[in-house]
């Protein structure tokens, strides 16, 4: 049962067993920038747990606190500057207030920016929930000059105020006091509150309609709020009103509909705007009779730094100069440890095979050695960069630098089609999509997330280099090579560039999103904020993304290993006995080695043979044909599909094929090898091909927890591979005309 | 004609010091004369006249400034000159020479009221608001009217009143869109147009009819634009603060 449903009488019954009960729901909400999180925080210390509203990628922050004999479970709404259906934040704010009624919403306010953030305040009184406003950052306000006078301004809203200073935890205990006795008192503390008035041209329009909400059995305490959605015409509140009242909406709509017209004839201008008007109206009057302001021009330190961080030519070397150290910390600090997660996988791997003898249960050695230590270690082996990026994430955000970044790149990437924002996940995509389709986060537009989702694995990534490096050593001399090199990573974001383009005039067209975005005064990041923001990110990539990487790494083991060849595992049985028994009991040292480099070449031949045999040699020898006209064989099949678990996998892979046992990029038989059986062109189409191709289970993974639905992964899958194979042939049959 | 009504040679006078005042800080006869085409002595003479009138204080030899009378006439000479250059080039679409010419000849002339219905007409057709299918006139009247409404009201309040009210009607500065305001310039939002839905985005950051904005910073390449208003800082692109018209302060 929610308030939205219930009449005035139900209510007050709940009240009073609500008493009692001495569990309270909070709200959090609250402008961007605010200080809400760092609240957060202070209230729930590390009572949070974080998560996902249903079928969106907004973050859902939960948490818990004890006040004096009430538990409270608190809820943090996403931060938004208003309750319009504008953005996806925005609509799951206010459908948490509607329909999961808090019993207290605690707005934060920016207490040296009041007007903007009064603002959700304003709407916060009309949808009539008990509210408790938060006048945060108190101390900046007075600094810039701002003299608050909280008590008259609380009269004049007729909503409790308290100062608090959110990151040196000051007049938390009292919020929290405040919001506990506002929610006990419940609909008595509503009745208190005032809402703004519209005028005498609307008010009596808005009364109308009020009535006629409840008449046609809508929300009585919510008609106000509807009435002011409907001459808004909200599409999101009509479609609740139909589904509220049925028929008995049509009536209400028509009426709204025309009364909105009335409206736009007096005044001339659009309903939506005159009524923000009148709200920004009502709080300038407000803050006229309660704020005083004592400096006239505020050049604070925060103007300052940005006349240096946004300068016409400092602006662009700095923002550079910033991303550098972004990758650098990223790749160059992460990348060591990612070696040392590998290695530890690979002393572990060691370790196990060291003391589980092959000849017990081969096939469940081989499952937790190859599949489950394997598959662990690909997802932990990016946790070091992805807790990195996140922290260097949280940094740029925390500061306030996000939007200036922003702010300098937006008119470059807005001839993409995309939004200034778009310009960091795409650069951490050199290093690996995964953590750069995770950095999507930042941007708040879902159609500039998924273009950017899309083709951030362009962006060529750091796991295609051992390949290249394979290949370039091979085919063409060391003049060529870094020059051919280049060229692959420019038509990756060649490509990136079209494909961006092509995403915004077909599945993702629509109106660029209006840039009108705030530039938060800089600001010193606390190290408890910069840490929990870094865990919970991680975290979430470690739960939703991890058990997808580890469940295919696995299954992909399985592709390896299956179906085994039991013939030939007589035969190779056979093999090392007879010539075991060839040196007899007691071989010279001399003999020994030679013993050791024959038992070495049969293990590798069965390699061999036993991938040939396996599922990924027969899907490789399958697909053959499909290949072809790119100039692959079967060999290179196996390689692509074993490159989808990681790409650099493909390197040992084609070691394997060769029967050369493990082989890493600079292995001299292997690329001996290769020149005997390809020309340059395939090992250029060969590089191209990983370029554009789908990218490796993780990413795709990560793309599917990131945009919420396997719809956008198996497009990103599906279209880079058949767009790789259409370049790649066209560039074989081509380039074979002029061989 | 009233006795007040100013010829047209004395509105250039003024026009021409005032514009001279503005760029060199004081005002010449020798630079006069060549700024209007005519001779020395016809200069000393209109000065003389003028001077008589209260207009402007002048004694031979020495600079000519501009009383206060004056330059509230020579402001309004230019203002009317503005208004209806920029509706010869923007609503009829011709050359700025074309304009600059006819607009000079106009502006003697022309009434105030108006002078204030086309600066409504351009203003209409720049917004480019939707009629709802009803006919162009009638929506055309109806905008006049909220306009006329506006200043009244505006009138009624007068600690809303900032500088750009304090000139009448019809001789406040140009409309013209947030995009044009150059850097370091403040204006005062007249009107947020453009699609409603974007519009109401406007609003809500405290982007309404009424607020002053200051003009703090342009992308490197022309774009986006970063602004301050209500206290706080903003960047929209080019083509959101198009569809924001204000009147610079």
């Amino acid at each position: 049962m929610s308030y939205a449903d219930t009449q005035p009488s139900q209510a007050d019954h709940e009240q009073s067993t609500r008493q009692s009960k001495s569990r309270l729901s909070v709200a959090l909400a609250g402008n961007p920038n605010s200080g809400k999180t760092t609240i957060f925080n202070a209230i729930t210390g590390a009572r949070q747990r974080v998560g996902n509203y249903p079928g969106v990628t907004v973050e859902k922050k939960e948490g818990a606190a004890r006040v004096a004999n009430h538990h409270l479970h608190v809820l943090d709404l996403p931060g938004t500057y208003s309750l319009t259906a504008y953005s996806q934040e925005e609509i799951i704010a206010r459908n948490v207030l509607i329909e999961a009624t808090p019993d207290v919403v605690v707005d934060i306010i920016d207490s040296a920016n009041l007007e903007r953030n009064l603002y959700l305040a304003t709407q916060m009184l009309e949808l009539g929930v008990p509210l408790v406003l938060a006048f945060n950052m108190s101390d900046v306000a007075e600094g810039r000059g701002f003299n608050i006078n909280i008590d008259a301004l609380s009269l004049l809203l007729g909503v409790p105020i308290v100062r608090t200073v959110g990151h040196k935890g000051r007049g938390i205990d009292e919020l929290l006091a405040k919001a506990v006795e506002v929610g006990l008192s419940g609909v008595k503390a509503v009745d208190r509150q005032r809402c703004p008035s519209y005028g005498h041209e609307i008010e009596p329009h808005v009364t109308e309609l009020t009535e006629l909400v409840i008449k046609s059995g809508g929300p009585s305490r919510r008609a106000r709020w509807f009435a002011v959605k409907l001459l808004e015409s909200d599409q999101e509140t009509i479609k609740r009103l139909r589904h509220l009242c049925g028929q008995k909406a049509e009536p209400l709509l028509q009426r709204a509909e025309q009364l909105r017209n009335h409206i736009e004839r007096i005044f001339g201008d659009s309903t939506e705007i005159i009524l923000a008007d009148r709200r920004y109206g009502f709080i300038s009057g407000a803050c006229r009779e309660s704020v005083e302001s004592s400096v006239e021009a505020r050049h604070n330190m925060s103007d300052k730094i940005d006349a240096v961080m946004t300068n016409h030519l400092l602006g662009l070397p700095i923002f550079l100069l910033l991303m550098f150290c972004t990758f650098l910390l990223t790749f160059k600090v992460g990348g060591p440890l990612m070696d040392l997660v590998g290695a530890g996988q690979d002393w572990l791997a060691g370790a196990v095979a060291e003391v589980w003898s092959p000849a017990r249960a081969p096939l469940v050695r081989s499952l937790v050695i190859d599949g489950i230590i394997h598959g662990v270690g690909a997802v932990l082996v990016f946790l070091p960069v992805i807790l990195l990026l996140f922290l260097a994430i949280a940094m740029l955000e925390d500061t306030g630098y996000m939007a200036r970044a922003a702010f300098i790149m937006d008119r470059v990437m807005h001839t993409l089609g995309l939004h200034g924002k778009s310009f960091i996940p795409m650069l951490i995509g050199f290093g690996c999509s995964v953590p750069a389709i995770m950095a999507t986060r930042t941007l708040e537009s879902r159609r500039d997330r998924l273009t950017t989702m899309l083709v951030v694995p362009l962006m060529s990534c750091g796991a295609r280099m051992p390949i290249y490096m394979l290949l370039t050593a091979a085919f063409f001399d060391a003049k060529w090579g870094p020059r051919v090199v280049f060229l692959i990573y420019l038509i990756g974001i060649v490509l990136a560039v079209i494909c961006a383009k092509l995403l915004r005039h077909t599945i993702l067209r629509g109106e660029p999103t209006p840039f009108v975005m705030e530039l938060p005064s800089y600001r010193m990041p606390t190290v408890k904020g910069l840490l929990i923001h870094m865990w919970e990110r991680s975290w979430q990539y470690l739960k939703k993304a991890g058990t997808i990487i580890l469940l295919v790494t696995i299954i992909l083991w399985a592709m390896g290993t299956f179906p085994r060849n039991s013939d030939r595992q007589d035969e190779y049985d056979r093999q090392v006995n007879q010539v075991r028994a060839a040196y007899g009991e007691a071989p010279t040292p001399q003999q020994q080695a030679a013993l050791t480099e024959q038992l070495q070449l049969l293990q590798r031949n069965k390699k061999a043979d036993d991938i040939r045999y396996s599922l990924v040699g027969r899907i490789g020898l399958a697909i053959e044909p499909v290949m072809k006209p790119m100039g692959f064989d079967w060999r290179i099949g196996t390689g692509l599909v074993g490159a989808l678990a990681a790409k650099e996998v493909f390197v040992s892979q084609l070691g394997l094929v060769y029967a050369l046992g493990e082989t890493d990029e600079n292995n001299e038989d292997l690329r001996r090898r290769l020149q005997e059986d390809y020309t340059p062109l395939v090992g250029f189409c060969v590089m191209l091909f990983t370029l554009i191709t789908a990218p490796c289970v993780a990413t795709i993974a990560v793309t599917h927890q990131e945009s919420g639905s396997w719809r956008w992964a198996l497009l990103q899958l599906f279209g880079l591979t058949v767009m790789a194979y259409m370049i790649t042939i066209a560039v074989y049959q081509i380039g074979r005309l002029f061989a | 004609m009233a006795a007040r009504k100013l010829t047209s040679a004395t509105e250039d006078y003024l026009e021409a010091i005032l514009s001279l005042v503005h760029e060199k800080g004081f005002a010449r006869v020798r630079d006069i004369a060549r700024q209007l085409g005519v001779s020395r002595s016809a200069v000393s003479n209109a000065l003389h006249a003028l001077g008589k009138r209260g207009l402007v204080v002048y004694e031979p030899y020495r600079m000519v400034t501009l009383t206060d009378k004056g330059r509230h006439a020579a402001q309004a000479v230019r203002h009317r000159h503005a208004e209806l250059r920029l509706f010869i080039t923007d609503i009829l679409g011709l050359e700025e020479d074309i304009a600059n010419a006819a607009a000079c000849r106009i502006e003697h002339s022309i009434d105030a009221a108006v002078l204030a219905r086309l600066t409504n007409l351009a203003d209409f057709i720049r917004i480019g608001r939707t009629t709802n299918d009803r006919p162009w006139l009638e929506a055309f009247v109806e905008f006049c009217d909220a306009r006329d409404r506006a200043a009244r009201s505006a009138a009624d309040q007068p600690d809303e009143t900032g500088p750009a009210e304090a000139l009448p009607r019809g001789e406040q500065p140009a409309l013209r869109s947030l995009a044009d305001v150059p850097v370091g310039g403040t204006a005062k939002i007249v009107h947020v147009g453009g699609q409603a839905k974007i519009g109401q985005r406007l609003s809500d950051m405290g982007l309404t009819a009424g607020a002053v904005v200051s003009v703090v910073n342009v992308g490197a390449l022309g774009e986006p634009l970063e602004v301050t208003v209500r206290g706080y800082r903003l960047s929209l692109r080019k083509k959101q603060a198009q569809a924001i018209y204000v009147r610079e302060l």
